[in-house]
């Protein structure tokens, strides 16, 4: 880096753990070289709250509203990796309007999630303007969701067996209404952001990580399928009523911060043709499943259940000793996997990129502090 | 959920069924699997099973544990060479590292626990394998107490760096002044809970 004869040393920077641009509180250890990043050691833990110990205190129904706080913006997809490992457990299949209702607001959580994503990752390029927009829409998801759970934020709508209430009226009017006009906000938004070409530079070609990187440092979600590989447990699991749904699974080739910036656009419109067939075929019928017994005792045993949630891979392990508590609840977070790998992606990178590399893997500390 | 259920006789029935004699169902494709396994390991394969979503489980003693685990991922036909995750498990008469691993953009999963004794809990890293074993790892060392043998890099990670004993351990001393040695008012006399003398708490609310 330095002139024929200059001496240089390296220099180790605090980012953090009050950084705005570290997504709530992570702090990031990094080596530089004069601009250039040498090594990045990322320190987790602030948000730590034992929530596997918890589980082992509280009942299997009491541990639904714990499951929300994980990975905060992705609500939904929490309780549906909670429930289902435990009906799975119990045996127990759920109607096939509460499996609809389930993969509409979970979709419905994924683009309200990626809309936070897509407004952070302009604010963290300095684009503040998109993030208003952003927001924009994702309140009137929010009122959806407040509308048909009393919450905003940490909804505590999937029950075991079933759902805590139908959907009320009006709802169904109001996703439609919305599914109507977001296509158009999404191209306002790549008017703002995506086709921007001071945006472009900045993204293209950065934090790169092959396919098969990702994998072994157990990647997954957009950062895997940014890679060039169509990775996504709502395929390879085919859980609630995915099979049925007809959705692609969007990928780019290059595996930079701007691949997996458009695979996350591309998802948004992907769930909006999801919520379109599930509004179209939405059966009548009971949402809740019958026989499910007030005190939940699932019989001895053990199961992993596997999510697709916004950031990725999402996991819930059970173990059951026969009593009405988890003998163990173990939560595989995809984005302690994802941030795992943030330092292969950025050495030898500047340090302006490296905000950009973290806000496009797209991270949310409670999943990963747990 | 549904009151008025509760009482009628269906309530009563196991809604589990035993596994039939003669010992789990594998699949062809588990059963072929889990020979493979025997011939490899003899017996250090302590067991293998099928879990709640039918995945394919392997108990194996830790010492062996890196041996079977580099048999699946590459020489296994297919292998099964993802690793979705690995955590701890205190079984209180043991210890045990899980790993649940996945054939690459499939549903099949195989479950492999390393077992190792609770006094001296000791497992290999896994880290040669799989680049991503060492957070998960380090958590291991942390909540659990087992050893990681040979971790490239064992600090704690999620826990402040003086903190003492293994919090996921079931033996785990909580300090004097935690919260969960508190009475719990939920389970007092509820004439005298939340201070409320006489006024009785609202129905129960059991997220139901």
């Amino acid at each position: 880096m330095a002139a024929p004869g200059l001496q240089t040393e390296e220099l180790i920077v605090n980012m953090g753990p009050q950084h705005p641009s570290t997504h709530g509180v992570l702090r990031l250890v990094v080596t530089i070289d004069g601009e250039t990043i040498v090594d990045c050691d990322p320190v987790i833990g602030y948000l730590h709250s034992s929530l596997e110990k918890i589980g082992e205190r509280k009942t299997y129904r009491q541990f639904v509203t714990y499951a929300d706080r994980f990975d905060y913006l992705n609500a939904v997809g929490n309780e549906l990796a909670y429930v289902q490992a435990v009906e799975r457990l119990l045996g127990i299949e759920v109607p096939p309007r509460c499996q609809y209702i389930r993969v509409m607001m979970a979709e419905m959580n994924r683009v309200a999630s990626h809309l936070v994503y897509f407004g952070t990752l302009g604010m963290d390029c300095g684009a503040t303007t998109v993030f208003l927009y952003c927001l924009r829409e994702r309140e009137a998801l929010m009122d959806l969701f407040e509308h048909t759970t009393g919450q905003r934020l940490l909804y505590h709508y999937l029950r075991i067996g079933g759902l805590r209430n139908d959907l009320p009226p009006g709802f169904v009017e109001g996703l439609a209404k919305f599914l109507g006009y977001f296509p158009k906000c999404i191209e306002e938004y790549n008017d703002l952001l995506t086709r921007n070409r001071i945006f472009r530079a900045r993204m293209e070609g950065i934090g790169v990580l092959t396919a098969e990187t990702a994998l072994a440092f157990g990647c997954s979600g957009p950062v895997v399928r940014a890679g060039g590989l169509g990775y996504d447990v709502r395929r390879i699991e085919g859980y609630a009523v995915y099979p049925e749904l007809e959705f692609e699974v969007p990928t780019q080739p290059y595996g930079d911060a701007m691949c997996r910036h458009l695979v996350r656009v591309e998802e948004m419109r992907q769930s909006v043709a999801i919520l379109r067939q599930c509004l179209d075929r939405l059966p009548r019928g009971p949402v809740n499943a019958e026989r499910v017994p007030r005190v939940v005792k699932p019989p001895p045993g053990e199961v992993f259940e596997r999510v697709e949630s916004p950031r990725g891979e999402l996991a819930c392990y059970l173990q059951s000793d026969g009593s009405d508590k988890p003998y163990r609840l173990h939560w595989r977070g995809p984005s302690f996997y994802n941030l795992q790998a943030l330092p292969e992606m950025v050495r030898g990178h500047l340090v302006a990129d490296l905000v950009a590399i973290l806000a496009s893997i797209d991270i949310v500390l409670g999943d990963i502090d747990r | 959920m549904n009151e008025d259920s509760q009482a009628t006789p269906e309530q009563q029935q196991p809604e589990h069924q035993p596994p039939p004699a003669g010992g789990p169902q594998f699949s062809p494709e588990q059963a072929a699997l889990a020979a493979g396994v025997r011939d490899l390991l003899g017996d250090d394969l302590l067991s293998s099973g099928l879990d709640a979503g039918g995945a394919l489980v392997l108990e194996v003693t830790a010492a062996r544990v890196l041996d079977l685990l580099g048999w699946l991922s590459t020489a296994a036909e297919p292998p099964v060479g993802y690793l979705s995750d690995l955590h701890g498990l205190d079984s209180e008469e043991t210890m045990a590292v899980v790993y649940h691993l996945f054939r690459r953009g499939e549903a099949f999963e195989v479950t492999v626990k390393a077992i190792t004794p609770r006094a001296t809990p000791r497992v290999p890293s896994v880290t040669p394998l799989w680049p991503g074993a060492r957070w998960p790892e380090r958590e291991v060392m942390e909540m659990f107490g087992i050893a990681i043998l040979d971790h490239p890099d064992p600090r704690k990670l999620l826990l402040p760096d003086d903190w003492e004993g293994h919090p996921l351990r079931k033996d785990y001393a909580y300090p004097a002044d935690h919260p969960y040695l508190a009475p719990d008012p939920l389970h007092e006399d509820p004439a005298t809970a939340f201070g409320h003398a006489g006024e009785q708490p609202g129905p129960e609310d059991a997220g139901g």
